[in-house]
């Protein structure tokens, strides 16, 4: 039996989709319409295989999804479309995974979950807990959480700064913080996040908060709804 | 057998899914269309790409996969029409959609009183 969670906004395609699914022995976690609570979901359930239809609502559409999660995760993706775009192909073989097109029959939906392999099988994105993959252009880099010092917040886009690098990426800091596992991270103000082991000293200065950090020149604002949770970590 | 009848069937047989709970998914879709309308119509009106090609898109994909093909045949021609800005046109697809929907309806109507009743006429 598979576990697989299905992301898709429109209501009566996701429930057939669900309901055949189950008429062929696997479990559906659940259907959700957009990438952030697929991302939680993904994070918390670890699915064998993910149904992600491409327009989504929110911000995030599925191939960006997609792209997100096969840098942190061990799961299959497969696109649900409505027409087999060249992107969408492309996509489809760039990740490793498939496409159904709708309208959808059981008969597609069996043979995709019958040719999906053995999870053991599966080496290229080996998840660990230690370590951030960071999608950049074409490849995908893999940071020590540890050599991370704070991330910055701009528009759709974040800047990690590691002590001898930055980079920036396409990705938000909710999604950041919901795939800390070991939380190492505290969100400090709503464009920074800090890894905690670098915080040196919390300073007030005219009545604002900063942090001062370790190996870095930076002062990193503190945002008063935040001023309590800073105070309270065990600085080392 | 009317044409409602016969989507039936082919649904129930390439997805396994019940003619009950077909018909189900088949109120679903008509009211959510039927709900959309007004929106649709001042999208047209205010010539909002946006929220027209995701909305149709969305409409799409549920009736293809309830297998109304000349719903999502006339969706497609809607998406084209607002791709190329030419609202009149998508406002005279869309009215006929209306049209076609209301039609599928009736005969889904039809069928359940049909099947309500056992009726000997059915």
């Amino acid at each position: 039996m598979k576990k697989v969670l299905i992301v898709e906004d429109d209501f009566i395609s996701g429930n057939m989709l669900k309901e055949m699914v189950e008429s062929l022995g696997h479990k559906v976690i659940d259907i959700v319409p957009n990438a952030e609570k697929a991302l939680i979901l993904v994070k918390n359930t670890e699915p064998d295989l993910v149904f992600m239809d491409i327009n989504l609502s929110g911000e995030m559409n599925g191939l960006y999804l997609t792209e997100l999660l096969s840098g942190y995760y061990n799961i299959y993706v497969v696109f649900v479309t409505i027409h087999a775009a060249p992107k969408t192909i492309a996509y489809a073989k760039r990740f490793g995974s498939g496409y159904i097109i709708k309208p959808f029959t059981l008969s597609d939906i069996e043979t995709t979950l019958n040719q999906l392999p053995d999870k053991k099988l599966m080496v290229q994105y080996e998840k660990n807990k230690d370590v951030m993959h960071i999608k950049v252009d074409n490849s995908i880099l893999f940071i020590n959480y540890i050599d991370i010092i704070f991330i910055e917040s701009q528009a759709h886009y974040m800047i990690i700064h590691t002590k001898d690098k930055e980079y920036t990426v396409r990705n938000s800091l909710k999604n950041i913080l919901s795939l800390d596992e070991n939380d190492i991270f505290v969100q400090v103000h709503r464009s920074f996040v800090v890894n905690q082991e670098y915080i040196e000293e919390l300073i007030n200065e005219n009545y604002s908060y900063y942090i001062k950090l370790k190996h870095c020149d930076v002062k990193i604002p503190v945002s008063n709804k935040n001023i309590q949770k800073v105070k309270n970590i065990k600085i080392k | 057998m009317n044409d409602f009848e016969k989507i039936l069937i082919k649904i129930s047989n390439e997805t396994g899914i019940s003619k009950k709970k077909a018909i189900v998914y088949y109120e679903l879709f008509y009211n959510s269309y039927i709900q959309a309308q007004d929106m649709i119509r001042k999208s047209l009106l205010e010539e909002d790409k946006t929220y027209l090609l995701k909305t149709l898109h969305q409409l799409r994909g549920s009736a293809a996969n309830l297998r109304l093909e000349s719903i999502s045949g006339m969706i497609s021609l809607m998406e084209k029409d607002v791709k190329e800005l030419n609202f009149i046109k998508c406002k005279e697809n869309f009215d006929a959609s209306i049209n076609i929907i209301n039609e599928i309806k009736k005969q889904m109507d039809e069928y359940k009183d049909c099947n309500n009743e056992k009726s000997v006429d059915c």
